[in-house]
């Protein structure tokens, strides 16, 4: 019952946030100096061109004008169409969906996966040659550059040893024959997938361990860890089964928000690898003022933020009974 | 102890995870085809974007990458010719017949047929042009602007009414990209039936265009390639320009996307693809002028950078300042050290690709001089205009040294200006450029600091709202006819929003561009510009500082005919004429 009260008060809070999220952006992205005619840079253009780009656009509004538009064409769910594309915007982001969650996703659940699974080993094994030896390419791998990571990847995975495509997300020449099929597609996908998705790995599993190993240390000088030794229970009953699990919750918060944030990948590793995701586009969208797209860009981001939010408190209440709402 | 559920990620078996993990990369290594040979065993040239094309709707397209791809599907009426630049009849029959008055300009078609197999006629281009005129189509409309009335006169004879004699509706007009009117009619008409035309108009998605170009659209995988497929209808098909005959000779282009100029370099070296249509920046050349089956090209590019200053203001607008500017700056520095040597001084504001109409005998501030002697040069500009140091650049003896407290003609000390630029991760020839015209003018004793500012909000200062000191810019891919001296000098542009972003006004001036853009005769009108242009130089509210060269690589072990004009082989005519090497 407090729990049901809990999630109707944590879901108007949402609402309302989203609200603000909405007002906040559109306001921000008025405000930053130029507007989508300030980035075409043309020898031949007149003042009246950019009076007409702007009239097509509907920047020659009052301003309040522009945002009651804005949030009237929001609630009929009509999310505007891209200054640059020309296309619905919700068409441009629906394309390149799917590629980020390929990579970012997958390489978020994976470094999780890795991060938590070694973090807590090497908290175990505290001060041994393996808690270095993790700790420290943890600490390394985290602060790698990485569009300089990736370049180095590239150099020697896909020029020298010629492993793996060089960029992109598949090989024209294999969709383009006829006589590759859906297996031979797939794997050429995965193929491309790899590399960018080991480079991600590295530079995030890092975070992930130190956070799990930290939280691992705190745990293993509680009273019940000793109490489980007592009963005579393995070191692997006592790690697995007591110890990890107490320590995970900070993960979760943790993992929760990075799988949030993974849907706006990240406009570097997509450049450098090519790959065809939200995250440039995102970019590419702020700096050439295409107000519609970005608009909705930031607001997936921010619904799956504040839903990831309420999903992970809740996560809490199944995951420890002792906390309750 | 406390009894906790088991969260997912704290999952038993990662083994499995990773195993899995493994058997995928090793399958798609295995199996993944090594062999870059194309489908079908067809001949594929292959080219490297540095960006996908955003559209391929000819109203909408505004970027270099759009553009690229739309310069092989649609065609213009006429086009540059590959050697000497001057225009020459494509879908023309013939030079455009001009009335005695030289208002009423009548051409006439070639036979041609669209990429569907119906013929190109010329109601195609009134209603190309009608469409731009009805629904004000920006980026476009300024080219049409002159003309007042379009009549067809037979489906291969057309008449433009201007309202004056305009040399440049040669150049802007009749070199426009022509769209066949069965395909488009109804996406206009439509279009117009809505309250937003244009917005419905530039939002047709053009998802297989019917061209006019050697080359037809095949298949776009977005975000991925894009094909392109020999026009068997191709209207030049076996004609001959400059010794050349055209194509095409190549059955498909395939156009990858790389994100970035390093790995689409590495993609050349590999043989990824044939061709990087992009400049390829001046550190990879070294590399790329030693590896086997790649050719470079260097040439000048057809832009220009230049330091501009607002002459809204003092002391920018006392002309006399901006002299010992111009003396002070050592542009051979610059293209050695900004560009490492890959570019040349400039000292007029059409770049030197354009031979035609470059002016070499402009007035060339500093040009042989010492770094003593201009600094001399330049501190008796000033002081015969009545400025004063704190410190002076000289010494009493002659000697120079650092100079401080620039005080202007009236006796106030001059206020700390501002030399705006963009970011070094935007341009970093412009930015490192700024630093340096920074440097050398403190030391004159002129108070500046260097910002290098987002490219928005630099044009917001500059093109908008006019408040700004000084900024350093760049133009590129200035058109051929040197229409733009008009846009950039001319009195009417000092608004907001208009081109004259300097507040450059001389009446004297706009009368010769008034009289350029009205002479038909080419010899005549490139005399008129030539004066344009020392008129500018004399003046200086632009100080022009260099022309960057532009260097491209091919894997002429591929494919030869590569047609490199003054500007570059990233050119249709490339593609008109290249062949397979084997």
């Amino acid at each position: 019952m407090e729990l049901r009260r809990y999630l109707i008060n944590r879901t108007i809070q949402i609402i309302i946030t989203f609200f603000f999220i909405m007002t906040l952006l559109f306001i921000l992205f008025r405000i930053a100096p130029g507007d989508p005619s300030s980035m075409i840079i043309d020898p031949h253009m007149t003042p009246e061109d950019v009076a007409l780009i702007r009239q097509q656009f509907g920047l020659d509004q009052p301003i309040y004008v522009q945002y009651l538009v804005y949030i009237k064409n929001f609630f009929k769910g009509d999310f505007g169409i891209s200054f640059y594309y020309g296309e619905p915007v919700l068409n441009v982001i629906k394309s390149v969906l799917p590629n980020t969650l390929l990579l970012f996703t997958s390489a978020t659940i994976l470094s999780a996966l890795a991060g938590i699974s070694w973090g807590k080993f090497a908290a175990w094994k505290k001060g041994s040659v393996s808690d270095v030896a993790l700790t420290l390419t943890g600490l390394i791998a985290h602060t790698l550059f990485l569009p300089w990571f990736a370049l180095i990847m590239i150099w020697i995975f896909s020029y020298k040893l010629e492993l793996f495509p060089l960029n992109g997300m598949v090989s024209p020449e294999i969709w383009l024959d006829p006589e590759c099929g859906f297996w031979a597609k797939s794997l050429d996908v995965l193929h491309h997938l790899f590399l960018p998705l080991l480079v991600l790995f590295i530079i995030h599993f890092g975070g992930f361990l130190l956070v799990m190993r930290s939280s691992m240390l705190e745990v293993v000088k509680e009273d019940f860890i000793l109490t489980a030794r007592a009963k005579g229970l393995t070191d692997r009953e006592i790690r697995n089964h007591h110890a990890a699990p107490n320590a995970a919750l900070p993960v979760i918060t943790n993992v929760g928000l990075s799988l949030a944030f993974s849907i706006n990948g990240g406009a570097l590793t997509e450049t450098v690898f090519s790959w065809p995701g939200l995250g440039r586009e995102l970019v590419n969208a702020v700096s050439q003022f295409d107000y519609p797209l970005a608009q909705m860009s930031f607001l997936i981001i921010s619904a799956l933020v504040l839903a990831s939010n309420l999903v992970v408190d809740v996560l809490y209440a199944y995951l420890d009974p002792r906390i309750r709402y | 102890m406390v009894n906790f559920r088991r969260p997912i990620l704290m999952g038993p078996n990662l083994g499995l995870i990773y195993c899995l993990l493994f058997l995928s990369l090793a399958l798609s290594v295995i199996i993944s085809p090594k062999t870059v040979t194309a489908a079908s065993g067809q001949a594929f040239l292959k080219v490297g974007l540095l960006q996908e094309p955003k559209t391929l709707n000819p109203f909408l397209a505004s970027s270099v990458w759009e553009k690229k791809v739309l310069a092989l599907i649609y065609m213009p009426l006429y086009i540059h010719d590959p050697k000497t630049l001057r225009l020459i009849p494509w879908l023309a029959e013939g030079p455009p017949q001009y009335s005695e008055d030289q208002t009423e300009v009548t051409v006439d078609l070639k036979p041609a047929k669209w990429s569907d197999g119906t013929p190109f006629t010329a109601e195609d281009v009134a209603f190309t042009a009608n469409v731009i005129k009805e629904l004000n189509v920006p980026r476009h409309i300024s080219d049409w602007e002159h003309v007042k009335e379009i009549t067809v006169k037979s489906p291969k004879t057309i008449v433009f009414k201007l309202s004056e004699p305009m040399a440049f509706f040669e150049s802007r007009a009749l070199t426009s990209l022509i769209v066949p009117k069965k395909r488009w009619e109804q996406v206009v008409a439509q279009a117009k039936k809505t309250g937003n035309s244009l917005n419905v108009l530039t939002s047709y998605v053009n998802e297989m265009p019917v061209g006019i170009g050697p080359f037809k659209l095949k298949e776009w995988q977005r975000g991925g390639y894009l094909v392109m497929e020999k026009n068997k209808y191709f209207f030049a098909a076996g004609k001959t320009v400059d010794g050349m005959k055209i194509g095409p000779y190549v059955e498909n282009i395939l156009f990858k996307i790389y994100g970035t100029n390093d790995a689409a370099v590495l993609a050349v070296k590999k043989g990824d693809i044939d061709f990087l249509y992009s400049g390829v920046h001046p550190g990879f050349l070294k590399d790329l002028k030693g590896a086997p089956g790649i050719k470079t090209y260097t040439n000048v590019k057809d832009g220009i950078y230049y330091l501009g200053f607002n002459l809204r203001k003092k002391p920018f607008s006392d002309p006399a300042f901006r002299q010992a500017v111009a003396y002070i700056i050592d542009k051979a520095f610059l293209v050695e050290r900004v560009l490492q040597g890959y570019g040349r001084r400039l000292d007029t504001i059409i770049p030197p690709a354009n031979a035609a109409l470059f002016d070499p005998n402009t007035e060339k501030y500093g040009l042989g001089m010492s770094q003593p002697d201009r600094i001399k040069k330049a501190v008796s500009i000033l002081e015969a205009a009545g400025y004063k140091w704190k410190v002076s650049p000289l010494t009493k003896d002659g000697a120079v040294q650092p100079g401080e407290g620039l005080m202007l003609p009236d006796g106030t000390p001059m206020e700390s200006s501002v030399l705006l630029c963009p970011p070094a991760d935007y341009d970093a020839s412009r930015a490192m450029t700024a630093m340096i015209v920074q440097e050398w003018l403190r030391n004159f004793g002129i108070p500046v600091n260097s910002r290098p500012v987002a490219q928005s909000a630099m044009m917001q200062s500059v093109k908008t709202e006019r408040n700004f000191d000084m900024f350093v810019f760049g133009w590129a891919r200035l058109s051929f006819d040197g229409a733009y001296l008009d846009n950039f000098f001319n009195s009417a542009s000092d608004r907001k929003n208009g081109s004259n972003y300097c507040g450059y006004r001389n009446p004297e001036f706009d009368q010769l561009a008034h009289q350029a853009s009205t002479t038909i005769n080419f010899e005549a009108r490139r005399e008129i510009l030539f004066q344009m242009q020392r008129m500018i130089i004399r003046d200086l509210p632009y100080i022009p500082l260099f022309a960057p060269d532009e260097s491209e690589c091919v894997r002429d072990d591929r494919f030869t005919g590569w047609v490199n004009m003054p500007v570059g082989i990233g050119n249709t005519w490339t593609f008109m004429v290249l062949r397979p090497t084997k």
